[in-house]
């Protein structure tokens, strides 16, 4: 069962200008340190991404008596969920800059500051937009890597979209016997999701390892106009299947429509969708009866 | 008037539209996913919570620290208080999930409750 989780993004990923002084760390090396290890990382922090990881950070070093000076954010809209920027960046009136990111780390031994700067549409630094933001810590939510070398090495299909194995309804891939879940599999939002795959996967595995069946994935499921992927790939239709998708953009007042041969099999309606945001959706097994040529769509529509 | 109010119940985060007034309340919400939203919203317009998470030094156990978090959630303009009520406090393993660690912090009536086991050692 391939469960190897992701590696943080580091400095060296992102391709950061400047020194080399300690007190750059990324969010999930600051949560271990402060939760597991009771250890303090800095006193005043500048956060470089809006990861949930590094907005539930953000109010970790606020409650524990640390400055978070504020977020930079590269992209135009925010990384993590619409509900952690509330509750930990706005209850605690932290500056959320978009657009903006570090393009230099300053100090000798330890970080003593950090130079922010706008960027354009195409990532270039806007001229003139370089401002230098005293701290002692600057900490990086800047995404996570699949830990995908072992998937690679099985020669298991991969989807270029999650950057994880293609898996059924069971969550088997390619290959009989391998099976793979977590945030390997797909990137999750919450660890109450990956909890939620990990224990469909352990009891399909189970039910491998003593039958040696699984239920005949007949089924193309294929992600349409607005959704980036849909998983699982392919089902068998003989039981109600939990879909998860993410949208390429944000959108208002759209819906995600299950279609087969034209017709539509379920109908979501989202007030509200977001990158950030993933979407999962129950489609019972009744509305897999009227599928044609075992092809279904999964696409946004007004 | 009218607001828009995000619901941080559930990671869905819905951006509900409420129309309200300070002497008759909540008069309608929509844009929202599902039933949790109204209650929340309520509560976020007229007695706004947290729930608080933090963690507590150990003495004597697997781990140094334990997690807690406020049962029920506090007032959300009293959690930088509440911290300072909480800092300074330890406790002794073992602990098991669901102990009661302080009791009605700042006289909010709500607990301080682990949300971990921490075994002896």
């Amino acid at each position: 069962m391939l469960a190897m989780g992701c590696r943080e993004r580091t400095r060296g990923a992102i391709g950061t200008a400047g020194t080399r002084p300690a007190g750059v760390y990324t969010a999930g090396a600051v949560q271990y340190y402060m939760n597991v290890s009771n250890l303090a990382v800095g006193r005043k922090v500048v956060i470089l991404g809006s990861g949930d990881i590094g907005l539930i950070m953000a109010r970790r070093m606020i409650l524990e008596g640390a400055e978070v000076v504020c977020v930079a954010e590269i992209l135009p809209q925010p990384s993590g969920i619409a509900g952690n920027i509330v509750r930990c960046l706005e209850d605690f009136d932290i500056p959320l800059h978009l657009n903006t990111t570090v393009v230099e780390i300053h100090g000798k031994e330890r970080v003593t500051g950090v130079t922010l700067a706008e960027v354009g549409p195409k990532m270039g630094e806007r001229k003139g937009t370089r401002r230098f933001i005293e701290c002692d810590t600057l900490l990086l939510s800047v995404g996570l890597i699949p830990e995908t070398e072992l998937t690679i090495d099985l020669g298991l299909s991969m989807s270029p979209a999650t950057n994880g194995a293609i898996v059924d309804e069971s969550f088997h891939t390619s290959a009989p016997g391998i099976f793979s879940c977590g945030n390997v599999l797909q990137v999750h939002d919450v660890v109450d999701y990956a909890t939620l795959e990990a224990e469909k996967t352990g009891i399909a595995a189970a039910k491998w390892a003593m039958t040696g069946k699984l239920p005949d994935s007949k089924i193309n499921i294929s992600a349409g106009a607005g959704l980036r992927y849909i998983l699982p790939a392919t089902i068998s239709g003989e039981d109600a299947i939990d879909f998860t998708t993410r949208p390429w953009k944000e959108e208002h007042d759209k819906s995600v429509v299950f279609k087969s041969g034209g017709e539509v099999l379920r109908r979501l309606k989202m007030p509200h969708m977001e990158p950030a945001g993933m979407i999962r959706v129950r489609v019972g097994k009744g509305r897999f009866r009227h599928v044609v040529n075992n092809e279904i769509t999964v696409e946004v529509e007004d | 008037m009218k607001s828009t109010i995000i619901c941080i119940v559930c990671p869905v985060s819905c951006p509900v539209d409420v129309e309200w007034t300070k002497e008759d309340g909540v008069l309608g919400i929509k844009n929202h996913l599902c039933k949790l939203a109204g209650p929340y919203v309520e509560s976020e317009l007229f007695d706004p919570r947290r729930l608080l998470t933090t963690s507590i030094p150990v003495d004597g156990g697997d781990w140094p620290l334990v997690s807690v978090k406020s049962s029920p959630p506090i007032p959300k303009n009293m959690m930088l208080e509440a911290m300072d009520e909480i800092t300074g406090v330890r406790v002794k393993a073992p602990i098991k999930v669901g102990d009661v660690l302080m009791t009605n912090i700042l006289g909010t009536g709500c607990d301080v409750v682990a949300t971990r086991n921490v075994k002896s050692v």
